[in-house]
């Protein structure tokens, strides 16, 4: 298995989008796995839209 | 035939936005209803997917990318490798008979079932298998010689 490390700025990014819906959930529970979905599916929204 | 494009996609378990399974299939609406289909198994893909129908729940199907026919293995294994580094807990995926030792297949082929076996039969009354074997192969001989 080949690992890819994120680029410094974008693990920031996901850092920073984490912390922001981990406010948001309440709770404070919300891993760095979901914000990644939660990222692929906007930017899918944002593709689709475009297209 | 060869121009026909492949769809490599993620699905996604909507209660807790988790990657869990990552594919390639030339139809994603039959491919979904396929993975309906299947289930009852210890695999994570599949107990997660008979959890989300039983609560009628409908798994996301996202499609990550598109490719080709020839390329579609290669890019499944790139996606699932770049899921894995990113912490999902996705099936290992492996090119098709890359690394791929006969010997070593066959021997966990006849392994596997006995060790299987083995386990239920400890979970039952925590007797190994090889307590019933003899006891079969003796009852066998004494009605060999009556």
């Amino acid at each position: 298995m080949i690992r890819y490390e994120m680029p410094k700025e974008v693990r920031q990014f996901v850092l920073l989008l984490q912390a922001k819906y981990k406010v948001e959930t309440g709770n404070g529970k919300f891993s760095q796995q979901q914000t990644i979905t939660k990222i692929i599916k906007e930017f899918i929204k944002i593709k689709s839209k475009n297209e | 035939m060869n121009d026909q494009s492949v769809y490599i996609y993620a699905l996604i378990n909507p209660l807790d936005n988790d990657v869990f399974y990552i594919g390639a299939t030339v139809n994603p609406r039959s491919r979904l209803s396929l993975h309906r289909c299947s289930g009852g198994s210890t695999n994570k893909t599949e107990r997660v997917l008979a959890m989300l129908y039983e609560i009628d729940i409908e798994p996301e199907m996202v499609i990550l990318d598109t490719a080709t026919l020839q390329d579609a293995g290669y890019w499944e294994v790139f996606y699932t490798d770049l899921y894995r580094s990113f912490g999902f807990d996705v099936k290992k995926c492996i090119l098709p008979y890359s690394n791929f030792d006969r010997k070593l297949a066959r021997k966990n082929r006849k392994t596997r079932p006995h060790k299987y076996a083995n386990t239920i039969s400890r979970k039952i009354d925590g007797k190994d298998i090889h307590f019933y074997r003899k006891a079969v192969f003796n009852a066998l001989k004494f009605y060999q010689h009556t």
